[in-house]
């Protein structure tokens, strides 16, 4: 009996971890999902390859990890005690700011100019590679309009860009040489006389005339409001380099909502215990006109995740007749949705529209284009039986490389194609990620004479339906 | 498996107990190995059946060792026991660093160097290894006869508590433990502490500081500013004992849970007032071990002055060996015993004439620079870290932003100095040394039992986070 005590404690220990085992096993208790996207892992199969190189473990353990029972609690408790003893993020992507406003960690770094843009801290050979883009826009805008077809940027400003007043106190490397894409490309775009909206300047302008905030003290991007004033401008720039007559929007008037994504995306990834007070947000609702006179082009974006808040707060279809989104040109979404844009027909998809946007923030626009220019650029110059003979002299080349000639035949065991099919793939890689190299002419600042001759000029009506 | 994972924490350990203290007394032990089979077969798939061989042919090797009543035969067993344990460290653990460094002496000659395909380090060997040497040593010696059952010194080598990271417990601290031991439920709600305690270590302390130290310590060293430097060596100082002596108290904590009683691996190890001090804290089951199974065999100190200072560098270099196969760790090694050896020329006067505590700080500070060598593997990185420690360059900034982490190194640094006090040592004898009564234990327990699910809040909080969609 003396020992009671002790038993009675000690055994709880062991029932307080089986708890956890139950609740992971058949869980008892439901809970708020955490915010975020994580990958999905998946259940791992045992057979005695995955047990005898470790793999089944290693999987095992990510999948334990991420359905053990009672992790959320877990998670939010704790985010929520390195947040209120610490006045911190415990989510490396997220910072927290002046007054509980929040940053994405890559826009506070941009902001300090100290990202490295595209993890190279070599200004000399990103200055170049800016300038390769710029220049192989303002060409590709010049080939487009011989097709009635009209390219533009809109830059977005990042949060950091526009309230500052709040961003965290500065404690990164700074570099020794900044370079802001944003101020580069604007200076390049004036010159060249490439069409782009610089949002960041009108925002600027704005920031103390207006009665709402342009952006969300908890949310990465743009307000609700503010997305879509500018996405009214948007409609006017596009009148103007087109010539043609849009459909009008009308907005409503501004009203508090409970807070909403994307407005306060930044606050789900913190994943806290408690929500964090902020002053209410603002909403406009959307509606367009039904103008007969007005033409529907097909309206082309590609770009980072800031053309989310216009396909959330714009009826966009009553607008346009289709608005395909090639997400950082990757994934499109809202035409052929979830498709990968490297299985497109690129000439086809030119001739099919009838606007293109480039829709990046300050930070990202060191991503311009996120490779789709050099590509545009070479179809809309050279057609496939041109490309292609370049690409069998590419592969010549190749062939006399041999350690390269080895690692084709070794890949092409494993994917069970032809080492001539994967080579011909390589090669029209490297012609498209750089086609200056293969093609004298499309260097430096002389628009190419060559026309890809399978183009055929479109007429504006060809699309625009009314 | 390592303690501080879900997998241990919520499926092995529950089980593993539950199932522990529902079998009858005499099956403990089976059960106690079965598990440890499992947590190792685990980690080490491929090796488990070397393992398990290599206990196998040690224990008859021993066996009739012990039988023989000639000395030769008993010399040859124990030699080749030794010789089969050693054999196996040797390969795994030092075959690819002797093959590269032979290569590239080869090509500095202009010879041709040979193909050696790369091999894979059975997980936990060095401990081990050194613990089968006492088992050999041990019985060779007298200290203690050699298990009668195969299961029972199956159990001595791969019990899962001490299996990975120690520590080394010699044969005979613990032959009668596994024998026969009586199971004490006040002990083993104390283990659970100690368990708490380590985990607490390991995971609210040493991982939070080793995030930081790791990012600090992969930037660009040959710009790194003073400040930076410091804090990102003083960071890892710390990290590398709560790390380590976190997992000590977790296998120490375990052992006591099921009534065995492993010898402490830390003392206050920053307190010491000299490197020797220092190694009779740190690591202290290893400290050990080379003293009775290396330093005295070679002499030890009842030699000539020039012949000790020699056996001290030797088994030095042989512990820095001991640590990692490569050339940082023999650095770091001749490092250790160059300063024993100046110590005992000269600088234990000195520590005499100052005091305990500027002796503390310069034994802490020639302790810290050695880690530098330890942590860095390339050795010209780690001579470069060094010297950014030393050029003064306090003007450009500190990139730490993490109050979290600032925090943390303080506290640590305040728990690590702690017992400097006289009210510190007895806050520590009391947690760690004290046994509780009643109503100590209705207090500690559920502040227990809020540690462990703190811990386990951190452990899954910390690897955490989500973006806002997948970039690319």
């Amino acid at each position: 009996m003396k020992d009671l005590l002790y038993k009675i404690l000690f055994f709880s220990t062991i029932v307080v971890l089986l708890l956890f085992l139950a609740q992971t096993v058949t869980p008892f208790v439901n809970f708020k999902p955490l915010g975020g996207v994580t990958e999905k892992v998946e259940k791992p199969k045992l057979n005695f390859q995955s047990y005898a190189d470790g793999s089944w473990q290693r999987f095992s353990d990510d999948y334990f990890d991420k359905h053990l029972g009672f992790r959320e609690p877990l998670i939010r408790y704790y985010n929520q005690y390195i947040w209120n003893l610490f006045k911190e993020s415990n989510n490396p992507s997220v910072m927290r700011g002046k007054d509980n406003w929040l940053f994405e960690d890559i826009y506070v770094r941009e902001h300090y100019e100290s990202l490295m843009y595209d993890h190279t801290n070599d200004t000399a050979e990103m200055r170049r590679i800016f300038e390769t883009e710029a220049l192989r826009l303002w060409k590709v805008q010049k080939l487009l309009e011989e097709h009635n077809i009209y390219i533009f940027v809109n830059i977005a400003p990042g949060k950091n860009a526009i309230y500052p007043e709040y961003l965290p106190e500065n404690r990164f490397y700074l570099r020794p040489e900044g370079l802001h894409a944003y101020e580069f490309y604007k200076k390049r775009f004036d010159e060249l006389g490439v069409n782009y909206i610089d949002n960041v300047a009108v925002f600027k302008r704005l920031k103390n005339n207006v009665d709402y905030p342009l952006f969300p003290k908890k949310g990465g991007h743009w307000s609700n409001i503010a997305s879509v004033y500018v996405f009214d401008s948007i409609l006017r720039y596009m009148e103007d380099i087109g010539n043609q007559n849009l459909r009008n929007l009308i907005i409503g008037k501004p009203y508090i909502a409970p807070t909403r994504d994307p407005d306060d995306d930044l606050e789900h990834l913190l994943n806290l215990a408690f929500p964090i007070p902020s002053p209410p947000n603002y909403y406009v609702d959307v509606t367009v006109i039904d103008d007969s006179t007005a033409t529907k082009p097909y309206f082309t974006v590609i770009g980072d995740s800031y053309h989310w808040n216009f396909i959330f707060n714009i009826p966009l279809l009553d607008i346009f007749q289709k608005v395909p989104y090639w997400y950082y040109n990757y994934i499109i979404y809202g035409d052929d949705e979830n498709t990968s844009t490297l299985d497109l027909d690129l000439e086809k998809e030119l001739m099919r529209t009838d606007y293109i946007m480039l829709n990046y923030s300050t930070m990202s626009l060191y991503r311009l284009g996120s490779c789709f220019l050099p590509r545009a650029l070479l179809h809309l110059c050279y057609d496939k039986n041109t490309i292609d003979s370049v690409a069998f002299q590419v592969m010549e080349s190749m062939k006399e490389d041999k350690q390269l000639y080895a690692n084709f035949l070794e890949e092409s065991k494993i994917k069970q194609k032809s080492v001539e099919q994967l080579m011909y793939e390589f090669a029209i890689y490297l012609i498209k990620e750089n086609p200056e190299k293969y093609f004298e002419e499309l260097n430096g600042e002389k628009m190419p004479t060559s026309r890809n001759k399978n183009l055929k000029k479109k007429q504006t009506s060809d699309n625009n339906q009314k | 498996m390592v303690f501080s994972s879900n997998v241990f924490l919520i499926v092995f350990l529950p089980i593993f107990l539950t199932c522990y203290f529902l079998c009858p007394k005499r099956w403990r032990n089976l059960v106690l190995l079965l598990f440890s089979i499992v947590f190792y077969a685990y980690g080490s798939p491929t090796f488990i059946f070397l393992l398990l061989g290599s206990i196998v042919l040690n224990y008859y090797l021993v066996k009739l060792m012990y039988k023989s009543e000639k000395q030769i035969y008993k010399k040859i067993f124990s030699g080749l026991a030794i010789l089969a344990s050693l054999g196996l460290l040797l390969y795994f653990k030092y075959a690819n660093f002797f093959a590269d460094n032979l290569n590239a002496l080869l090509t500095t000659f202009g010879l041709q160097s040979f193909s050696f395909s790369k091999v894979l380090l059975p997980i936990g060997i060095s401990f081990f290894t050194f613990q089968s040497i006492t088992y050999v040593v041990d019985a060779y010696r007298g200290n203690h006869p050699p298990m009668e059952r195969l299961s029972d010194y199956m159990l001595y080598i791969i019990m899962f508590p001490q299996l990975i990271a120690g520590p080394i417990v010699r044969y005979c601290d613990i032959a009668d433990d596994i024998r026969q031991r009586e199971q004490n439920w006040a002990e083993s709600l104390q283990g659970f502490y100690r368990f708490v305690i380590g985990l607490s270590k390991k995971v609210l302390v040493a991982d939070v500081i080793g995030k930081q130290a790791d990012i600090l310590l992969a930037g660009d060293l040959t710009t790194m500013n003073t400040g930076t430097a410091w804090i990102a060596i003083i960071a890892y100082t710390m990290q590398l004992y709560f790390d380590f002596s976190g997992y000590s108290d977790m296998a120490i904590g375990l052992g006591k849970i099921m009534g065995f009683h492993f010898p402490e691996n830390f003392d206050n190890p920053y307190n010491s007032a000299s490197i020797s001090e220092f190694w009779r804290r740190w690591h202290i089951t290893l400290g050990t071990f080379m003293r009775n199974y290396l330093y005295i065999p070679l002499g030890g100190n009842r030699c000539s002055k020039p012949r000790m200072y020699f056996n001290l560098w030797v088994v030095f270099l042989l512990s820095g060996l001991w640590h990692g196969a490569n050339w940082n760790f023999v650095l770091w090694g001749a490092y250790h015993g160059f300063w024993l050896v100046i110590e005992r020329i000269g600088l234990n006067k000195f520590y005499e004439k100052i005091g305990k505590a500027p002796s503390v700080i310069v034994t802490f500070f020639i302790v810290t620079i050695g880690w530098a060598l330890f942590r860095i593997e390339n050795i010209s990185d780690a001579f470069t870290f060094i010297s950014r420690l030393f050029i003064f360059d306090f003007q450009s900034i500190i990139p730490i932003s993490s109050l979290h982490f600032c925090f943390t190194l303080v506290m640590a640094l305040v728990f690590a100095f702690i017992s400097l006090s006289p009210f510190g040592k007895k806050c520590q004898n009391f947690v760690f040394y004290t046994r509780f009564s009643k109503k100590q234990h209705l207090a500690v327990w559920p502040v227990s039992i809020f540690m462990l699910l703190f811990c386990l809040s951190a452990l899954n909080a910390v690897g955490f986070s989500p973006f806002i969609y997948f970039k690319f």
